[in-house]
């Protein structure tokens, strides 16, 4: 169990690895059912993960990385996020994402069945994410 | 006596292969390297996934009844097996297509030992290609999957088979594929994709109460495709780094093989002109001595 006082944090997709056991004192997830706010000493968790930011903060400074659907699991002082799809600040393409939010609101209008809004609703909360990581706020 | 014309000319063509064959090894080791590379860059989901998995599974209430916790738990009498073909799109990789497609036949005539019906899906050009030719059904084929293949493609096929297993189509699935064993190695073999074995996962019971949000059964069900969809996908990461080691091994040895038939047909090629100019030598020598 968390003695130190700090968590460790690590995010990754089936494709690749990105947020590595990195060590802060506070994790923001979108859960599926509200926001989650981590501290150490958590009591072990696992929880269905939304669409949204995941924020950590060390030392003051937070970073945050957008993800998209999956699970998130609590251990001890671990954190592991298992995301459907994930991307830090340098894998974002800004335009891209607008474009993106774009082509999704204007989807919108268009689908039919909850279901498929559900899909086009989470791409449109998705591309938003990355946009506010891009803009690093 | 052998043209040195003919000689010559065979031995630009082996010299025109052997750099063709110099090319592909080269190209089939920078893929090699991009492909282990994804292999590696999946080994962090992998990890965390079974370890959520195993601590999820091992917290689950036991129901009553005894039945499973989740459909693609239930274990049946195996009646009607799907099998997933994995091999490449392309040839020229030694015995990598061709052992797969025959550990597949071994399993598909073991399972009709059985008395199970079995229908394949079919990744890749090679076993497509192969087992269209053939009388079992073919549930799936992906000619060219490997051109360009991520976790969608693998989801997608993945999901597609558990919803037929859920919906009782079919009693189990299997692929079997080429693993990554080393640059040399490639091993050919068979592995259950559905039912899910929990006990294969390592299911721990022990350790601290966790909080489930939604209830753990939810989060199992989510969990489990998951499972399904991954275990595919690194399936298929795997037999395409395996595809480009074969390939790499196999194009080195051609090289090898070209480089010494260069050498002899060069020794031969000697050989027969220096023999035609000790031919053209007693010629002259004994024109000349006639004249005399």
């Amino acid at each position: 169990m968390s003695e130190t006082g700090r968590l460790t944090l690590t995010v990754v997709t089936p494709e690749r690895s990105v947020v590595d056991r990195v060590s802060c004192e506070s994790v923001s997830l979108p859960g599926e059912l509200g926001e989650l706010g981590i501290l150490p000493g958590h009591t072990p968790l696992v929880a269905l993960l939304g669409v949204g930011r995941v924020s950590f903060t060390d030392g003051g400074k937070k970073t945050s990385v957008a993800v998209r659907g999956g699970f998130v699991e609590v251990a001890g002082d671990a954190v592991r996020v298992l995301a459907d799809l994930a991307a830090e600040k340098d894998a974002i393409d800004a335009s891209e994402a607008r474009q993106a939010r774009g082509d999704g609101e204007a989807h919108r209008l268009t689908v039919v069945g909850q279901e498929q809004l559900d899909v086009v609703n989470a791409d449109v909360a998705f591309a938003e994410a990355k946009l506010a990581v891009a803009q690093g706020s | 006596m052998p043209n040195l014309i003919d000689i010559r000319r065979r031995i630009r063509s082996v010299k025109s292969t052997q750099q063709i064959t110099k090319a592909m090894k080269m190209v089939a080791a920078s893929k090699l390297r991009r492909s282990q590379e994804r292999v590696i860059a999946a080994r962090p989901y992998a990890a965390t996934l079974g370890a959520t998995l195993a601590s999820v599974a091992g917290r689950l209430p036991a129901r009553e009844d005894g039945s499973p916790a989740h459909p693609l738990l239930a274990q049946r009498p195996e009646k009607r097996v799907v099998l997933v073909v994995v091999t490449g799109d392309k040839g020229l990789c030694g015995a990598f297509n061709t052992n797969v497609n025959r550990a597949a036949g071994a399993f598909v005539r073991e399972k009709k030992a059985a008395g199970a019906e079995v229908s394949l899906v079919t990744l890749g050009r090679k076993s497509t290609d192969f087992w269209k030719r053939r009388t079992l059904p073919i549930l799936d084929a992906r000619p060219g999957l490997f051109q360009r293949f991520g976790y969608d493609t693998a989801a997608e096929i993945a999901r597609s088979l558990s919803a037929r297993f859920t919906a009782g189509e079919v009693d189990a699935v299997y692929v079997v594929y080429n693993e990554f064993k080393s640059v040399i190695s490639q091993i050919v073999s068979v592995k259950r994709l559905l039912a899910i074995e929990l006990g294969e996962l390592g299911a721990s019971t022990g350790g601290a109460d966790y909080i489930f949000e939604p209830g753990p059964d939810v989060i199992l069900g989510r969990l489990l495709p998951r499972h399904v969809e991954f275990q595919l996908f690194r399936y298929l990461l795997e037999s395409n780094a395996a595809e480009n080691a074969a390939r790499m091994t196999a194009m080195e040895s051609a090289t090898k093989n070209a480089g010494e038939m260069i050498d002899s047909l060069t020794l031969t090629y000697n050989r027969a002109r220096q023999a035609k100019i000790t031919k053209e030598l007693i010629e002259i020598v004994s024109g000349a001595e006639a004249l005399k």
